[in-house]
């Protein structure tokens, strides 16, 4: 029973984590979502053979990777996306580059304040009602390239000002 | 750092099957690819997570303001009693997602540690169970999904609250309000839903189960309840809904409303024990000193028995709870009404009590107010006959809550009736009133039935098409333009003028932008009368009456008498058509006095428009049904129904249909009836043998397949039979990968055939060794060179070839009657026909028309048998396959979206608008209504996982604002004012195509009544006929 106690507060802080390892491997967000749920479902079950010397994000990255492995696998009418080599790569990168999500998710909030009313936008478009580009582009009445390149050149400015703003954070 | 091009292409959806594998490739290779992904796709998770939180955030605080309930807390996670109860997960999960944020106060073993108390990132639309015994409301405007244990399924409306109880094996939800869908899986257990009103069980089925709050400006601020309707709807299976000791049973497609008695106050009703979860439920009579034994009495039950009185044993180690309870009250007294869960083994220790209160409404008449306003005399009705009324003091605290319903003046006034919510506890003090005028009425006792399934209609409603005019057509101008839209009268009767092109539906709009493709419903055209048809229908709808009155007679059944004009109309327009009647459509026809009216109405149908595109749908998911999935095969849009509609409604014969898809060939773009035969591919590729088992399964309903591997055990196939026919399609092929346009080719290079002669290219031996030959044996001479297809669906489909009439015929009437006179319908073969002769007939009229389907449909509709009404007599009930009453068919889900569109008659763009202006949202809500292909989408359930979503989807889309985004129809008769009773009547024509019963009308204009605004009223009796059984089937 104590050992369920501990798992709450390690999922919800790594949950982020977990979302954004399927989100690599698992485009649709319905799909991402219905793979998170499966995902938290055998962590919980699973919960008492984890090893608390290792990392838990770690841990549920590998689940989280076996589990969209099945689905690639049961769903034969897409081709499978990605290779073993490529997921095992992924994991090692995530593996590599392990954050502390809340400061990550403070730092975010810090950077989106900057941007434009417009980028804003269209990140909501994006990611808030998880819309497809060409919808996204026509909500906005731009053009499909426009509006991919525009959303490129924002994923990457903010990930330098969240990596910045971790850096100054922790060079104080 | 930088982005490589290929991750953003791939992060936007953008990526090429070719960009894909590089992308692999250099992920797999090269660790700084990998590591830029992994940065790229976090960052994306933490927007995502900061989006939802916004929204999630948002939709609490909405809730915190709107509720005064001292249930909802201001954390959002709360530990609850110091329960120690074992057994129950303590732990709570978030689950992200969407636009809905679940609530979990969860009982756990300790408070919960810190960090657990704040909210989870992000929203949930689906919620995972785990923990049961948790409560869960939905805030925010996502549906919860709540996946039980044992793989059934709750989804909970936005702004429902439930409390999810573990009870040994079995599956308990308490829904406390809102709406709910539920998935019962199949097991030892029932899935049981308790509502304050009564108990909803169901095994393996879907149903969906709504509170609403009879009178939504009532007094739920004091308790959270007020009176409430109680709304089952069955999509599959079917459940049994127990309410005050009294059972009913609901069956697919039916939906009933019961009304709460008294509210709160049936709540969990006694003959619960015969699903048996609580050990025991009743009143604390008693409590021991040191609060340790409870006495408690079991309401006298349906047997009436003496009430029986049994003690409990309290320890610490007993969880107590009090759902619904304020928490100055949350402590075991006397009065309370306690369910009882033992310990194992012990029949007296408590492993866990739930105590909850009855509500007490009293009703009466005011006699006196006292001079400060602060008591009032109400006379209570008699408790029984004989007895005058009971005059009952009644105090009103300050805080009482009042409602003044047409009471002059806004403050009690002697001679108007009360209705009092007593405090909990007390037996005169007011937590609420409400004033009315008149004696309010809603409050009916038991089960109110709203939706029937069985055709209502008293046989004298019958008699009234003319001398009940109210709603007749033409009287008042307003109602003329109103419900049809748009009419556009004169564009349906161009049969056969030439060739229109095949995509004259609109194909679905691929991009999904908001208003797009909603099924624009013309009105169909009858005022015009068609031309007369060539051949007359009569003489084979008298044979059908023949056969079928001579089974009848046979077997001693009753027929059931004609269908009434209603229900013919209402019949005739779903079958012919697919859609409802409109209203002025309705009351035309029943005003007509045409003797002929119903043969006019058969020949009108014929002659739209819709007749084709109606029957295009059904054949089209027989033959080629519509893969949802992203790849279409080749064929992005869907012009293969418009082909089909085109066929039917120029009158194409079945047999020229039939031939033009087995023969297509060129490229797919240009050849919409290559579906059928690309409908039997693999990797792209035509398979003979699934075309033969295909052909022979649709066109001739004989079953050839399991005759590929094995000689037919029952039926007289032979394999020979089976790799005979699939031979004529050896030579198709697929080609067109490397750039040129996709194509169905036939072989007909000689050099290639001679090859194939001698052995076969493949693996698949049985092929080569068997030449094509027509099913039972003759082999046709086959040209050398060219193609060999059309030697084969010339035969197949010629008026001598033994299966294809008589299969065409049979599945026709299968449409009309619900059942086939062979079952199944493709195994013709393998049955006897219930009328034998008929079927011969049908065949023959069939092949001797040309295969002309209308032909034959006109002549069934003009049968009498056609055109008996559904309901049975007592003498019918049990006849299967007499025909001797019409069979309840459910509606296609094409055919219930076009006609939930009709019974709306809703202009899009003005739907949009008004959605957006009554929940007063941004314009970024997305599109109110899903399209036509969505809707059928979610309904037919191609969802990518085990379970099929779609039957709560399609719950979903019934409850969601497709129905509630107001319809012209409402407003405009809000608008001319028309008065509660004919408001109704055209509610029930429009959607129903009837007219309400008086007890009907009795009961919704107290509803209607009620309500500020008849708008609401008339909003929430169309939403209950939009739901009922008798919308969702064709009767």
């Amino acid at each position: 029973m104590d050992r369920q106690k501990e798992f709450l507060p390690l999922f919800l802080a790594h949950q982020v984590g977990i979302r954004a390892f399927i989100g690599s491997l698992v485009r649709d967000r319905h799909t991402r979502d219905d793979v998170f749920q499966e995902v938290a479902l055998t962590l919980w079950h699973e919960f008492a053979h984890y090893d608390p010397s290792r990392s838990f994000a770690a841990w549920a990255r590998g689940i989280a990777a076996n589990k969209v492995l099945q689905r690639w696998q049961k769903d034969n009418r897409q081709p499978i996306p990605f290779a073993p080599e490529a997921i095992t790569a992924l994991l090692d990168a995530y593996d590599r580059t392990e954050a502390d999500e809340l400061l990550h998710a403070d730092a975010l909030q810090r950077c989106l304040e900057q941007l434009p009313e417009r980028s804003r936008q269209l990140l909501s478009l994006r990611y808030e009602q998880s819309l497809k580009l060409a919808q996204v582009a026509e909500r906005l009445s731009t053009t499909l390239d426009a509006a991919h390149k525009a959303l490129s050149r924002l994923r990457l400015r903010l990930q330098e000002c969240i990596e910045q703003r971790l850096a100054t954070m922790s060079g104080r | 750092m930088d982005h490589h091009p290929l991750i953003d292409r791939y992060l936007d959806g953008l990526a090429t099957p070719a960009e894909m594998e590089a992308l692999g490739r250099l992920l797999a290779s090269q660790p700084e690819m990998a590591a830029a992904l992994a940065a790229a796709t976090r960052t994306e998770a933490l927007l995502e997570a900061h989006f939802c939180e916004d929204k999630a955030e948002a939709a609490v605080r909405a809730t915190l303001a709107a509720s005064p309930s001292p249930r909802i807390v201001s954390a959002r996670v709360q530990g609850r009693a110091p329960a120690r109860h074992v057994g129950w997960a303590a732990a709570l999960l978030f689950v992200v997602a969407g636009g809905a944020l679940v609530w979990w106060l969860v009982r756990s073993p300790a408070p919960p540690p810190e960090g657990v108390a704040s909210r989870s990132k992000g929203s949930g639309v689906e919620g995972t169970w785990f923990s049961e015994g948790s409560r869960v409301e939905v805030a925010g405007d996502s549906a919860a999904v709540i996946p039980l244990p044992d793989g059934s399924r709750a989804e909970l409306a936005p702004a429902s609250a439930a409390v999810l109880r573990p009870e040994g094996s079995g599956r308990v939800v308490e829904l406390e309000r809102g709406l709910g869908t539920f998935h019962a899986g199949k097991g030892k257990e029932f899935l049981r839903i308790d509502t304050p009103v009564g108990t909803v069980h169901g095994n393996g089925a879907d149903f969906s189960v709504e509170l609403r709050p009879e009178d939504e400006e009532g007094d739920d601020s004091m308790s959270g309840r007020g009176a409430t309707l109680l709304i089952v709807a069955v999509l599959a299976g079917q459940v049994e809904v127990e309410i005050g000791g009294q059972r009913q049973v609901l069956a697919l497609g039916q939906s009933k409303t019961f009304a709460g008695e008294k509210p709160g106050g049936g709540k969990p009703a006694s003959g619960k024990a015969a699903f048996g979860k609580p050990a025991f439920g009743g009143t604390v009579v008693a409590l021991s000193a040191n609060g340790k034994t409870l006495t408690l009495e079991s309401s006298p039950g349906k047997k009436k028995g003496e009430p029986v009185r049994r003690d409990f044993k309290i320890s610490e180690k007993t969880h107590l709870d009090y759902p619904g309870l304020p928490s100055d009250m949350h402590k075991p007294a006397v009065g309370y009404i306690a369910h009882v869960w033992l310990e194992e083994g012990s029949d007296d220790a408590v492993a866990r009590v739930q105590f909850s209160m009855k509500h007490v409404i009293l009703t009466g008449r005011v006699a006196a107010v006292s001079d400060d306003g602060a008591t009032l005399t109400v006379e209570l009705p008699a408790k029984s006959k004989g007895e005058g009324p009971i005059p009952t003091e009644i105090k009103l605290l300050p805080e009482t809550k009042r409602v003044y319903k047409d009471v002059e003046g806004e403050k009690p006034v002697v001679g108007s009736w009360a209705q009092v919510w007593l405090r909990h506890g007390s037996k005169s003090t007011a937590g609420a009133v409400v004033f009315t005028a008149k004696k309010p009425e809603g409050k009916v006792k038991g089960p109110q039935p709203e939706g029937k399934v069985k055709k209502p209609v008293p046989a004298s409603e019958q008699k009234k098409p003319d001398g009940n005019k109210k709603p007749g057509g033409g009287k008042n101008p307003a109602q003329e333009k109103k419900p049809g839209g748009d009419k556009k009268p004169t564009e349906e009767k161009k049969p056969g003028d030439g060739k229109k092109p095949p995509t004259q539906k609109k194909p679905p709009d691929e991009n999904a932008k908001p208003q797009k493709g909603n099924a624009p419903v013309k009105e169909i055209d009858l005022t015009s009368r068609p031309p007369q048809p060539a051949r007359d229908p009569k003489p084979l709808a008298g044979a059908i009456d023949r056969e079928i009155d001579r089974l009848l007679a046979e077997r001693k059944v009753p027929p059931s008498p004609p269908a009434d004009d209603g229900e013919f109309l209402r019949r005739a327009f779903l079958d012919l058509t697919g859609r409802i009647p409109t209203y002025r459509q309705t009351v035309t026809f029943l005003a007509d006095t045409h003797p002929d009216k119903r043969s006019r109405l058969i020949d009108s149908l014929l002659e739209s428009s819709a007749f084709g595109e109606h029957f295009a749908t059904v054949w089209r998911h027989l033959l080629a049904p519509p893969d949802y999935s992203a790849v279409t095969k080749g064929m992005q849009r869907d012009t293969f129904t418009p082909w089909l509609a085109d066929q039917f409604n120029q009158g194409h014969g079945w047999d020229a249909i039939v031939r033009d898809m087995l023969t297509a060939s060129g490229a797919l773009k240009d050849t919409p009836q290559a579906a059928f035969l690309m409908a039997n591919t693999e990797s792209f590729q035509p398979r003979p043998e699934r075309i033969a088992g295909a052909v022979a399964s649709r066109f001739w309903a004989v079953q050839l397949r399991c005759a590929e591997c094995h000689d037919h055990p029952f039926a007289h196939w032979k394999k020979a039979d089976f790799w005979g026919t699939a031979a004529f399609f050896d030579r198709l092929h697929f080609t067109g990968f490397k750039g040129a346009a996709p194509s169905l080719v036939e072989t007909t290079a000689p050099e290639l055939l001679q090859r194939k002669g001698k052995e076969a290219p493949t693996a698949k031996q049985p092929r080569a060794l068997v030449k094509a030959r027509f099913l039972g044996g003759a082999e046709p001479s086959l040209p050398q060179t060219g193609a060999i297809r059309p030697t084969f669906a010339a035969w197949a489909t010629s008026a001598d070839n033994p299966f294809f009439a008589r299969a065409a015929g049979n599945r026709l009437w299968a449409h009309f009657f619900g059942r086939g006179l062979s079952n199944p319908l493709d195994n013709l073969d393998g049955s006897t026909p219930s009328h034998p002769a008929l079927l011969q007939r049908l065949a023959k009229d069939l092949a001797d028309s040309g295969f002309e389907l209308k032909h034959l449909a006109r002549a069934i509709g003009n049968s009498r048998a056609y055109q008996r009404t559904s309901r049975p007599l007592p003498g019918n009930q049990a006849d299967q396959d007499a025909f001797s009453h019409m069979a309840l068919k459910p509606l296609a889900p094409e055919a219930l979206y076009d006609a939930l569109v009709v019974a709306t008659s809703i202009d899009k763009t003005e739907a949009y608008r008004r959605a957006g202006k009554v929940k007063g949202k941004q314009s970024e809500a997305e599109p109110a209504w899903p399209t036509r292909e969505e809707f059928a989408r979610a309904f037919r359930g191609a969802g990518q996982g085990d379970e099929a979503p779609g039957i709560p989807q399609m719950l979903r889309l019934l409850n969601g604002p497709m129905l509630n985004a107001g319809s012209m129809l409402v407003e405009s008769m809000a608008d001319e004012d028309v008065g509660i009773a004919e408001g109704l009547t055209r509610l029930y024509l429009t959607v129903l195509t009837r007219k309400p019963t008086e007890e009907e009308i009795k009961l919704l204009s107290a509803y209607v009544e009620r309500r500020k605004d008849v708008r609401a009223g008339y909003r929430g009796v169309l939403w209950v006929l939009l739901n009922s059984g008798e919308m969702a089937l064709n009767h």
